[in-house]
């Protein structure tokens, strides 16, 4: 790129925020005045139009902010946008939006901090859970090894809530969001483009976390004699849907930060919604437990990663199904806020 | 071109725009003027579509704001400096609204150095000055090379060279027949700037005409007189301004005395005070006919509009008083701005 510190000003060169001058002479940088494509006249590199002498309306020879052709007049040509089109693909499409939030989910840090931890967190626990475990089976052996592997999504899941919270409150909380909606003014395309990105996003991470801790569980299990394979009944089905089940609770972390568009109480929420919804049914009485339990997002949703049925909770696809009722009632009211809400 | 046509916006109880109707033209500078929550800003962002109007429509060459199929080839914005995710850099965010229209890569560059980022480009606009973010800003809205600018409070935090490479590019965006909306709260920026004006207060339309037909409806005229004699001087305007003396009753002629001796005359023009003078024998030095600043315009046609006074100001009179004591300053720009536009 252009060095702009073409007047010879050691100190902040692009911004010369501490240039004092009698005379204005044009900051460096402003213009670049080694960038052709923005080549202003030649004679005052790095403004447009002589200072002092301000463009007057309907004198074409101005010279325009940008020297490119096509781009805008150079002295003596055509008005702007009289000529061909420079930028032919320019559509605010759908696959362009989500280009748009691919680039940017993957270039803020808490992205890239927030699924860390969600790996360490689900893969480490897990991985203990699983030792300990295995050193001591339960007596009428009839535990889940499968399950049991995966037992750091209980707490992983606390993490990659605020991974789909902050995709969308972030965007408020700096103001962004209004940037955003100048860029792509249809809100649902704009939102469903997101929550397709944090979706795949949040699925692919799962997918990592549900499989490695898998494998390095059997790993595990197999110095103590216990043998579980993928190909066994209902274990690829569990494990896939450790990741599923990770990618569901960061989409509802999701629309409920597009209903509530503030971090915290995004955050707040799902945790509520995940955790302490559960801890609470447990303090119900017993009947009660029994009726209510097995339809909390929790329950419901954590039995796809189970390969032993249990009587008191729904099979692993109706339970799934249930939680993506959920998922679906956040999101759905996420979009609706989006769009009826001002921005 | 924008066309606003009798838009309203209510927050709770509170009407923030009142049936506001205006057009903004192509290949002029329009300054968007008006007290502190006069409803610019609100006004700015109904025409955008990131606020839903109660009534009346807002469209950019006929097509509201949402309908655009490439809203940044069409409008670029600058709604305020800190618009921007702080965890990102000014090149991915410049990326990321680039991606969003298929627009090129090569434009976020370009886009850096227009504004003077290059330098920055990959540093986290969380980090940047109050200035730095308000150029950040300026490349977004440039991004797409649109026909129509819409910036609210674009000078806010920029340092004199800033604002000067602000002016300038407005000037030439509109000379090469683009429209320029431009909000601001600096009256003297916008004498220098804009060409034609919209004036809003308590988000009900004002004004919506030229800068010299706004300052020239203020009623605010004097003529500063120097003399060796300020007290004879003084006394023989004075008895003009006896009542039935042949002095207009709407503008009594008052002669208030300024703190480097010089006289500042109301109610009377430049020619008769001459007359005057010469009739009395009284030797002037100088006599300058002073036409109200577009401060000074702006401040008293927007008296009765204004929502938040300063404490000493506290009556809100429908009726403006006729201004009394406060000095006026001469219509050419203070010195030092009129150097730093040469």
């Amino acid at each position: 790129m252009s060095t702009p510190s073409q007047t010879g000003q050691p100190q902040n060169p692009g911004f010369a925020q501490d240039h004092v001058s009698t005379q204005p002479v044009p900051a460096p940088g402003y213009g670049a005045p080694q960038n052709p494509a923005f080549g202003g006249p030649p004679g005052a590199p790095g403004q447009y139009g002589p200072p002092g002498v301000p463009a007057q309306p309907g004198q074409p020879g101005q010279p325009g902010p940008y020297g490119q052709p096509g781009f805008a007049p150079g002295p003596g040509q055509q008005p702007a946008f009289a000529g061909p089109n420079p930028f032919p693909q320019a559509k605010a499409t759908f696959g362009a939006a989500l280009h748009s939030e691919w680039t940017k989910i993957r270039t803020v840090r808490s992205t890239f901090w927030t699924l860390l931890i969600t790996m360490v967190i689900t893969i480490g626990l897990g991985v203990l859970i699983a030792l300990g475990s295995s050193g001591h089976p339960s007596t009428g052996g009839d535990d889940d090894w499968t399950a049991i592997s995966m037992s750091g999504l209980f707490f992983g899941q606390l993490v990659i809530v605020v991974f789909g919270a902050m995709a969308i409150t972030a965007e408020y909380s700096t103001g962004m969001i209004r940037t955003s909606l100048t860029s792509q003014p249809r809100r649902a395309t704009l939102f469903w483009a997101k929550s397709m990105v944090v979706t795949l996003v949040a699925l692919a991470v799962g997918l990592i976390c549900s499989f490695t801790s898998f494998f390095i569980a059997t790993s595990i299990y197999s110095g103590h004699g216990i043998h579980v394979a993928l190909s066994d009944q209902g274990v690829l089905r569990a494990v896939f849907g450790g990741g599923l089940y990770m990618a569901a609770s960061a989409l509802l972390a999701f629309g409920l930060g597009a209903i509530l568009r503030h971090t915290a109480g995004a955050i707040t929420a799902s945790v509520g919604l995940l955790f302490i919804l559960f801890i609470l049914v447990q303090f119900l009485p017993g009947n009660w437990r029994h009726d209510i339990g097995k339809w909390i997002p929790f329950n419901a949703g954590l039995q796809i990663i189970s390969t032993r049925p249990q009587d008191d909770m729904l099979s692993p696809w109706s339970g799934f199904g249930v939680f993506l009722v959920y998922v679906a009632v956040a999101v759905i009211g996420g979009a609706i806020v989006m769009r009826k809400k001002d921005a | 071109m924008i066309e606003v046509h009798d838009l309203s916006k209510r927050y709770g109880d509170k009407t923030a725009v009142d049936h506001l109707t205006f057009t903004v033209q192509p290949g002029r500078i329009t300054g968007f003027l008006g007290p502190n929550g006069a409803g610019k800003s609100t006004t700015m962002r109904l025409i955008l579509g990131l606020d839903r109007p109660h009534s009346g429509t807002a469209t950019i060459d006929g097509v509201p704001y949402s309908d655009l199929r490439e809203p940044l080839r069409k409008v670029g914005a600058l709604l305020e400096a800190r618009a921007v995710h702080t965890g990102r850099s000014a090149y991915n965010h410049l990326w990321c609204l680039a991606q969003s229209q298929g627009l090129p890569k090569s434009r976020v560059d370009e886009a850096l150095a227009l504004v003077g980022l290059t330098e920055v480009a990959r540093k986290r606009a969380g980090g940047f000055s109050l200035g730095m973010g308000q150029r950040l800003g300026i490349a977004a809205a440039l991004l797409g090379d649109p026909q129509v600018l819409i910036l609210d409070e674009p000078v806010n935090g920029l340092d004199p060279e800033g604002v000067l490479w602000i002016r300038n590019l407005m000037k030439s965006l509109a000379a090469a027949g683009k429209t320029i909306f431009v909000s601001s709260h600096l009256m003297s920026e916008m004498a220098q700037t804009a060409d034609h004006l919209v004036v809003i207060g308590r988000g009900q339309l004002i004004a919506d005409e030229s800068v010299d037909a706004f300052i020239a409806r203020s009623s605010e005229r004097s003529v500063l007189v120097r003399t060796p004699q300020p007290a004879q001087l003084a006394k023989e305007l004075e008895r003009e301004a006896v009542p039935g003396n042949g002095a207009d009753p709407q503008a009594p002629v008052t002669v208030t005395p300024a703190a480097d001796g010089s006289l500042v005359v109301r109610g009377m023009e430049a020619a008769e005070i001459g007359e005057k003078a010469a009739a009395a024998r009284v030797v002037l030095h100088e006599l300058t006919p002073q036409r109200a600043s577009l401060e000074e315009a702006f401040m008293e046609l927007t008296r009765g509009s204004v929502e938040y006074h300063v404490e000493m100001d506290q009556h809100r009179d429908p009726v403006p008083p006729p201004v009394q004591d406060v000095p006026v300053v001469p219509a050419v720009q203070p010195v030092s701005e009129s150097e730093a536009d040469e």
